[in-house]
């Protein structure tokens, strides 16, 4: 029971883009395939998500940008690494122009979802990468 | 190892408690011994219970009663409990939303825990997250359940002191002397008191604190604006006022409530048991159900002779 528990995914926003219907859709796909999401406003800063990663200890963060804030998460891949969080996955969703999304592997992000990306394709992808993280986050007994 | 685990609790390494709280919640081997090695550090900083129905404003009361314990230089650590999906497990779990301001602080620990089926207004494994605050010294602890009607009642056994929260137009003065969730408040808030109607409100919840019964604890009514902050102080000198009370052990029938906590956390423990393992008896009485041979009751009475007989016969 305790190897199976839901995973834990954290839906936000960075930035300055308020556009948050986007999130809520995927926050409830997600539900629906049965994993905990904790869903915040939009506006957070690179350091708040940190600490939500934290406390909320989830398995994968997934970043929704409808205007650009996708630019800013390269630094909070950098964040999760210095905090000791490098197993947590980051995924991005929303307008991402192509010459933009080899920069965010790059940084290590572990998928970026376009337009026209089924819900399905999205919540099998987080469940597996959920999975993934929970592999190798450290364990503290 | 249990060293360093210790002393990174001990130090609120949120790393370290975030997934601490993960194992408690969690269950199984793994949890037990996590209790056992964290048993030496734990003390018993007070739990405060807020509950009320969805929407009536208990998580932004909370996000605004944590900003005042900052003020008093107080640690505070928060568990938010909200519903997980009768259908598939899940959750949205969106407390957050309203507590958006001590993302940063290190002297606030939240967690957003889901129910996980559970319906009492708590979740599963919540006393056993409760004890991992507890081995990290924070200074106070506010237990949120997920949004209750009038029954869920749980959170009374977990804390010391319940507050619950009701808004205007949530009913006349016949409800304000039914049982159930009122009856366990030590803290009456009236939240929302800007809206139309607040103040019969509060003087129904009032009266019916006044009729005559034979409690001995003194409930207070207190009114707030959650959202602009009004009334919060006020609320926080109650809450310390109850938690000073409380060094005596509160009025309750503690063995009949002590026997009430022991028999519902068999059962919790015993319904996982019963939906996780594999077990013939179970899928047999299943299978009878759905082809229309007996109804759930008949299929409960078969199952607990049937327990009886195996227990006679070992």
């Amino acid at each position: 029971m305790h190897t199976d528990s839901p995973p834990r995914v954290l839906v936000t926003k960075i930035g300055l883009d308020g556009h948050d219907r986007g999130s809520r859709v995927v926050a409830t796909a997600l539900r629906d395939a049965g994993m905990e999401v904790i869903y915040t406003p939009p506006w957070q800063d690179i350091a708040a998500v940190v600490g939500l990663a934290q406390d909320e200890d989830v398995d994968v963060i997934g970043i929704s940008s409808l205007a650009t804030d996708h630019l800013l998460v390269p630094k909070l891949m950098q964040a999760l690494k210095d905090t000791g969080l490098g197993h947590i996955r980051v995924v991005v969703g929303g307008i991402v122009p192509d010459q933009d999304e080899q920069d965010l592997l790059s940084a290590g992000v572990s998928h970026v979802f376009h337009p026209g990306c089924s819900l399905q394709k999205i919540t099998e992808e987080v469940m597996r990468l959920a999975h993934a993280a929970r592999e190798q986050a450290p364990s503290i007994i | 190892m249990n060293s360093d685990l210790l002393v990174s609790l001990r130090a609120k390494d949120r790393s370290v408690l975030g997934r601490a709280v993960t194992v408690a919640e969690n269950g199984g081997e793994k949890a037990e011994r996590l209790l056992e090695i964290i048993k030496p550090l734990s003390k018993s900083a007070p739990i405060i219970g807020f509950t009320g129905t969805p929407g009536s404003g208990k998580s932004t009361l909370i996000d605004a009663l944590v900003t005042v314990y900052r003020k008093r230089n107080l640690t505070v650590a928060v568990l938010a409990i909200d519903p997980s999906s009768p259908f598939s497990g899940g959750a949205v779990l969106g407390d957050r939303c309203r507590m958006n301001r001590h993302q940063t602080d290190g002297g606030v620990y939240i967690r957003s825990l889901s129910a996980r089926g559970s319906v009492g207004g708590l979740s599963i494994g919540v006393s056993r997250v409760i004890s991992v605050l507890q081995a990290s010294d924070f200074d106070l602890i506010l237990l949120e359940t997920v949004g209750a009607g009038q029954s869920e009642v749980d959170v009374f056994e977990l804390a010391d002191v319940c507050v619950v929260v009701c808004t205007p137009n949530s009913g006349d003065d016949i409800q304000a002397i039914k049982s159930g969730i009122l009856e366990i408040a030590d803290i009456l808030v009236a939240n929302k008191s800007d809206l139309a109607d607040a103040d019969n409100t509060i003087k129904q919840l009032v009266l019916a604190q006044n009729l005559p019964s034979n409690k001995s604890r003194h409930v207070s009514v207190i009114s707030t604006i959650a959202t602009q902050g009004e009334g919060i102080e006020n609320l926080a000198d109650q809450i310390s006022l109850q938690v000073e009370g409380i060094k005596e052990p509160r009025g309750k029938d503690t063995d009949m409530q002590t026997r009430r906590h022991l028999v519902r956390a068999i059962a919790r423990q015993m319904e996982q048991n019963l939906l996780n393992e594999d077990n013939p008896k179970i899928d047999q009485l299943c299978a009878s159900i759905i082809n229309g041979e007996m109804n759930t009751n008949e299929a409960v009475s078969i199952w607990i002779n049937h327990q009886t007989t195996r227990k006679t016969k070992s």
